[in-house]
């Protein structure tokens, strides 16, 4: 457990990349550039993030070695966070409801359509892969999804502030994870009664939050327990959602039901947990290697990777 | 009170006719029902759903009105009274 809790500390003990100042500059450059003018400094941006990434950037190399089965060339390694850099940008105009020029492609089939229209609520489950920004968007105009996102405001200052800087209805919609058993099940429970839907992340651990590990791509990796157990105890469907970008103005949404009950027998808690969590890791693999450069977890995500170091 | 957690939980073993006020409801002290964490939020839920009170997850006091059946109803019959 210690390990485990190790692993997931790595990428809290990580600094946030940007300073305020950094961020008000650059949401104020897009903004007076404009995406096609802002999107020339993307290779420029992406050769710094590549040059003075750190550890981050040495993180982005081991992910992508593994995931290629050789060595990362510097194209890939540009690539990779060329993508993370246009992710980035696109936040900006997303968020601020400029998501007019994008071309968004949906993945959704008619079971998984049903349960996120349904009178039920759900837990989306969202990774810290390719955007999600692009689905809160999606979720406000397109398809009218009324979408909570839940973090722990403590950690990913800065995401919030950029978040309320460009969307102050949809930050006054986070419902704060730093919350305690009880209350946070009663905040939740209070938004799906209003007929919302839950955004949780499903691949990184909040605060002090317990962790289950399953294999990824082939090696283990520690998963956070608390959706699991919340979608158990509220008796909401699970719904995974991935925004790849696609490169361009294009991104594709994959929604996929993941459960229709998640049920977390007494005697068999854990095994039952990990099951979930097992079945998640799949599908999240799946989408990975489709995509492999909106991988944003720039952080030693294995566990045997934390441990060797 | 002893119904609702029976319900609640999916206890299928326990009676609830037969249960003890003051077995502990936590813990691994011989006799206690042994629930965990996952109990808990199912209990606070069932409290909200059923008496309209939100049980909050602070400190010692959570501890005291989780201790036992007994304490958890005294616990709802006084916030009931209060409000």
């Amino acid at each position: 457990m210690s390990e485990l809790a190790a692993a997931s500390r790595t990428w809290r003990a990580q600094p946030e990349r940007s300073s305020p100042g950094v961020m008000r500059l650059m949401v104020w450059l897009a903004l007076w550039l404009g995406r096609p003018f802002a999107r020339l400094l993307l290779y420029p941006l992406a050769a710094y993030f590549l040059c003075t990434g750190g550890h981050a950037a040495e993180a982005s190399r081991r992910f992508l070695r593994h995931v290629l089965s050789r060595e990362p060339r510097w194209s890939d390694r540009l690539d990779s966070w060329h993508t993370y850099a246009a992710v980035l940008l696109d936040r900006i105009y997303l968020l601020k409801g400029h998501g007019a020029g994008f071309s968004i492609g949906i993945e959704c089939d008619a079971a998984t359509d049903a349960t996120v229209h349904g009178a039920r609520g759900a837990v989306i489950l969202v990774s810290h892969f390719g955007s999600f920004d692009v689905m809160r968007v999606m979720g406000r105009h397109q398809q009218h999804l009324p979408l909570r996102i839940v973090l722990d405001r403590r950690h990913g200052a800065m995401a919030t502030a950029l978040l309320e800087t460009l969307d102050p209805e949809l930050a006054r919609g986070v419902i704060d994870a730093a919350q305690r058993g009880p209350q946070l099940v009663l905040a939740l429970k209070q938004a799906l009664d209003q007929g919302e839907l839950l955004g949780l992340m499903g691949d990184r651990a909040q605060g002090q939050e317990p962790t289950v590990e399953v294999p990824f791509m082939g090696r283990p990796a520690s998963f956070p327990e608390g959706p699991w157990v919340l979608a158990s105890v509220l008796k909401v469907p699970v719904v995974l959602a991935f925004g790849v970008y696609e490169g361009g103005n294009r991104y594709r949404i994959a929604l996929e039901r993941l459960a229709d009950q998640v049920v977390l027998p007494r005697a068999q808690r854990h095994a039952a947990i990990a099951a979930y969590a097992g079945a998640y890791a799949a599908r999240l693999e799946a989408q990975v290697r489709r995509a492999p450069h909106n991988w944003f977890n720039y952080y030693d995500f294995w566990t045997d990777e934390a441990a060797a170091r | 009170m002893a119904h609702l957690l029976v319900t609640a939980l999916h206890l299928e073993a326990v009676d609830a006719e037969q249960l003890d006020p003051d077995t502990p409801l936590f813990g691994t002290a011989p006799g206690s029902l042994a629930l965990d964490s996952i109990d808990a939020l199912e209990i606070a839920l069932a409290v909200q759903r059923k008496y309209g009170i939100e049980l909050r997850a602070q400190d010692q006091v959570t501890g005291q009105i989780f201790a036992s059946l007994r304490a958890l109803s005294a616990h709802v019959q006084r916030c009931r009274v209060h409000s």
